[in-house]
C-alpha cells in the first residue's frame, strides 16, 4: 500500500466508463443474464479453448463499447500474482491443459463481470440487487435497506484507506516507523466512529 | 445513544452503518498487502484479523450480517477479496471453505465477546460504567478465548473446503491449514488487544450501559 | 414571493446526560429556549454542548429531562416527524455524504418522496445545477474539494425541502472563498435556519444569537450585543461559576 496511490470505490467497481454503446444502453436483467450464462458455460465446459473463446468475446466486446482494451487489460494487472501461481501449480499437478484452462477461466469470469460492472452505473447495479432480494420481504427483510448496506459499503472503503494513509503519515512525521498494531488501533477506533457519524447522518436524513 | 429510531425496526441506522463500515474494513484490511510469511511462503493478509475484529467489536448479529455483506458483494463480483479478486468464481477456488465460514465465525466470535464485555461492566455497578483498567487484562484473556473459538470453526469449514475444491486428501488438507494456524492466534490476540480499548472508547457499543 | 413560515424551536429546563468513558457526563444543564428567528447562531467553546443542543431538535440526542418541541412536534417520540421538518447539517460532509457520487447522494435523498428513476435522476441534477455543481454529477466524492463536498451535502437535504435548515458548525473545515460562498447560498435560502458556529462572520449576519457555556444557555439577545460580550468572555473569563 505504500507505494500505491489510495485505491478508490470506483478502483473497486471496475471505474464505471460512460458510454451509449449496446451494451450501456441494454437492461440490466439481460446484461446478468449474458453475463452469467456465458460465465456458468466456461465454468462448466472445463476446456481452455471455450474460456480463451470467452475471453477474446469479451476483450471485443469492451473494445466495442468504448472501454478502450489497454484499460480492460489494466483491470487484470492486480490478478497476476494468482495467474502466476496458479499456472505454476497446475503445470506441475495437472499438466498444460488443465492450467490453461483454469486460468483462463478465471480471467474470462472475471472480465465478464467487469464488462457487467463498467457499462453499469452502481445505483442501477444496487437496483439490481435490491430487485433481486425482494423475495426476502417474505422473510421481513427491506430489500432497500440491503442495497443502502452496500453502497455504503462500497462509499467507506476509499475513507479508511485515506485513514489508514494518514495515521501512518503521522506516524512518519513523529519520525517514528509504526508496528501494523499500532496503526490498526487508531484506525479502528477512527472506524468505529466514523460508522457513528454515519449511522447519525442516516438518521437525521430520515434513512433509518 | 439511546436510538429512538428503534421503535419500528430491529436493525438501527447505527446498526446499519456500523455493518456497513465494519464489511468495509474488512475489505480495507483484505486487499492491504499481503505479508509473505518466510519460512512458508504463504502470503498471510490481514482479512481474518478483520473477521476477529468485527465479532469482538459488533457483536454476533451485526458481527455476521458485516460479514455476510462483504462476502455478498465479493461474490457478486466486486473484488474486495485478498488480491483483488472477486466473483462467484471464488466459489470454484481452494479458499472457498474460509470464505464461507467468515459469517459464521464471527457471529460466535462476537456473540461469546459481547457477553464477556457486558459480563465485565455489570461486575462493576459502582458509578463506573466502562470496563476498569484493573479489569482489561481478564476481559483481553476472554475476547482471546472467544476469537480462539472462531478461529477453529473457521478453520474447520476451511479444511472441508481444500478437501472439496482443491481435491487434497484429509492429510494433506489438514497440513496445509495448519500453516496458517500461527498466523491467524496472533491475529486473534491483536483483535482482542484492540476491541478492549474500543470497547473502553465506545462504552456503548456491547448494548445498553446499565 | 410566499410568506416564510416560521417554526419554534422550543427547550423548557433540559438536561442531557450522556454514557462517557469514564462515567456519565452533563453535556446540557436546564437549557431554557425559544429560536423563532429567520437564523439564530448558537456560539460557545469547543465542547461546551452547541453540537448537542441542535440535535435535540431532530431527535438525534434526547434529553435526559426536560421539554423539547421543534414546531408543535415532539422529537423524542417523533423522531421521523422530526426530521422530515429539520434538515441537519453536519460538520464534516465526508460522514454526511452516503453515496459514492454527488447525484446518487441526492437520489439516496429522493428516493422517498420520487418513485420514478428518470424523474429522480432530472430532480437530482436541477439540484446540482442550482449549486452550480453540474460538472460533478458522476465524480468520486473523494475527487471534490472541502466546499465542494458540503454544498454536496446542503444540496442532498435540501432536496427534501425541509422547514427548517440545522447546521452544525458548516463553515469549520472550509476556506474564506468557500465559506462566503455557502453563506450567499444560505442568505438566498427561504428555509430558518439554527446553526452552531466558531466562525464570527457568520454569527454577525444572524438575527438572533445564543451563547452556550459549559453546558449552559448562558445568554442570548441581538447578534452585536451577544458577539461583543462572548469576545469579551472569550478574554477575561465568562460570567458565573467558574473562573477561566
Amino acid at each position: 500500500m505504500r507505494r500505491r496511490a489510495r485505491p478508490r470505490g470506483d478502483d473497486l467497481l471496475g471505474t464505471y466508463v460512460p458510454g451509449t454503446s449496446p451494451l450501456h444502453r441494454c437492461p440490466l436483467w439481460l446484461k446478468a443474464l449474458l453475463v452469467l450464462g456465458a460465465c456458468l458455460v466456461v465454468m462448466t465446459a472445463r476446456d481452455w479453448r471455450v474460456s480463451l473463446g470467452a475471453l477474446a468475446l469479451t476483450a471485443a466486446a469492451a473494445a466495442a463499447c468504448g472501454l478502450g482494451v489497454r484499460r480492460w487489460v489494466r483491470s487484470l494487472r492486480p490478478l497476476l500474482l494468482l495467474v502466476i501461481l496458479l499456472t505454476a501449480y497446475h503445470l506441475v499437478a495437472n499438466g498444460p491443459a488443465r492450467a490453461a484452462d483454469v486460468v483462463l477461466s478465471l480471467l474470462a469470469v472475471v472480465t465478464l463481470t467487469r464488462l457487467l460492472i463498467s457499462t453499469t452505473p452502481l445505483p442501477r447495479l444496487i437496483d439490481g440487487l435490491v430487485l433481486l432480494c425482494s423475495p426476502l420481504c417474505l422473510a421481513g427483510v427491506d430489500p432497500e435497506r440491503i442495497g443502502l448496506a452496500v453502497s455504503l459499503m462500497i462509499r467507506s472503503v476509499p475513507w479508511l484507506f485515506g485513514v489508514l494513509t494518514s495515521l501512518r503519515d503521522a506516524a512518519a512525521a513523529r519520525t517514528v516507523r509504526p508496528h501494523p498494531v499500532q496503526l490498526v488501533t487508531p484506525a479502528v477506533i477512527a472506524t468505529v466512529d466514523y460508522a457513528h457519524r454515519t449511522g447519525e447522518a442516516l438518521a437525521a436524513r430520515g434513512l433509518e | 445513544m439511546t436510538s429512538p429510531a428503534r421503535e419500528t425496526r430491529s436493525l438501527t441506522s447505527f446498526d446499519l452503518a456500523n455493518i456497513a463500515v465494519f464489511a468495509a474494513l474488512t475489505c480495507v484490511l483484505a486487499l492491504a498487502p499481503a505479508i509473505p510469511v518466510g519460512a512458508v511462503g504463504v502470503p498471510i493478509t490481514l482479512q481474518t484479523l478483520a473477521v476477529f475484529l468485527t465479532g469482538m467489536i459488533l457483536g454476533g448479529w451485526r458481527g455476521f450480517l458485516a460479514l455476510l455483506l462483504y462476502v455478498v458483494v465479493g461474490l457478486l463480483g466486486v473484488p474486495v477479496f485478498a488480491g483483488f479478486v472477486g466473483g462467484p468464481a471464488v466459489l470454484a477456488g481452494p479458499s472457498a471453505g474460509y470464505l464461507l465460514s467468515f459469517p459464521f465465525a464471527a457471529a460466535l466470535v462476537g456473540a461469546l465477546a459481547h457477553r464477556s464485555v457486558r459480563g465485565e461492566r455489570v461486575r462493576r455497578r459502582d458509578g463506573a460504567t466502562s470496563v476498569a483498567p484493573e479489569r482489561r487484562g481478564g476481559l483481553t484473556v476472554k475476547l482471546i478465548g472467544a476469537g480462539l473459538a472462531g478461529l477453529v470453526l473457521s478453520h474447520v469449514v476451511g479444511t472441508a473446503g481444500l478437501m472439496i475444491n482443491a481435491g487434497l486428501g484429509l492429510g494433506a488438507a489438514v497440513v496445509t491449514d495448519l500453516a496458517f494456524v500461527p498466523g491467524d492466534i496472533v491475529k486473534v490476540v491483536v483483535a482482542a488487544l484492540i476491541a478492549v480499548a474500543v470497547h473502553r472508547a465506545f462504552p456503548r457499543m456491547a448494548g445498553a450501559v446499565l | 414571493m410566499e410568506p416564510p413560515h416560521r417554526e419554534s424551536l422550543y427547550c423548557a429546563d433540559v438536561t442531557v446526560t450522556v454514557e462517557g468513558p469514564r462515567g456519565p457526563v452533563t453535556v446540557l444543564e436546564g437549557v431554557d429556549c425559544e429560536f423563532t428567528a429567520r437564523r439564530t447562531a448558537v456560539v460557545g467553546l469547543n465542547g461546551s454542548g452547541k453540537s448537542t443542543l441542535l440535535r435535540l431538535f431532530n431527535g438525534l440526542v434526547t434529553p435526559s429531562s426536560g421539554v423539547v418541541r421543534t414546531g408543535n412536534v415532539d422529537p423524542a417520540a417523533f423522531p421521523r416527524h422530526a426530521r422530515s421538518l429539520v434538515g441537519f447539517v453536519f460538520t464534516d460532509p465526508a460522514s454526511q455524504i452516503l453515496m459514492p457520487t454527488p447525484l446518487e447522494d441526492i437520489e439516496l435523498s429522493l428516493r422517498r418522496g420520487v418513485r420514478d428513476r428518470a424523474e429522480r435522476t432530472e430532480q437530482a441534477m436541477a439540484w446540482l445545477r442550482r449549486l452550480g455543481l453540474e460538472d460533478r454529477a458522476h465524480h468520486s466524492v473523494f475527487d471534490l474539494s472541502g466546499g465542494e463536498r458540503q454544498l454536496v451535502a446542503l444540496a442532498a437535504v435540501l432536496a427534501v425541502e425541509p422547514r427548517v435548515l440545522v447546521l452544525d458548525e458548516p463553515t469549520t473545515l472550509l476556506d474564506l472563498r468557500n465559506r462566503l460562498r455557502l453563506r450567499q447560498l444560505l442568505d438566498g435560502l427561504p428555509q430558518q435556519q439554527l446553526l452552531s458556529t466558531h466562525d464570527l462572520d457568520l454569527a454577525a449576519s444572524a438575527d438572533h444569537v445564543a451563547v452556550v457555556h459549559e453546558a449552559r444557555l448562558i445568554d442570548q439577545g441581538p447578534p452585536e450585543r451577544m458577539l461583543h460580550l462572548y469576545r469579551h468572555w472569550c478574554e477575561n473569563g465568562f460570567p458565573g461559576k467558574t473562573a477561566a
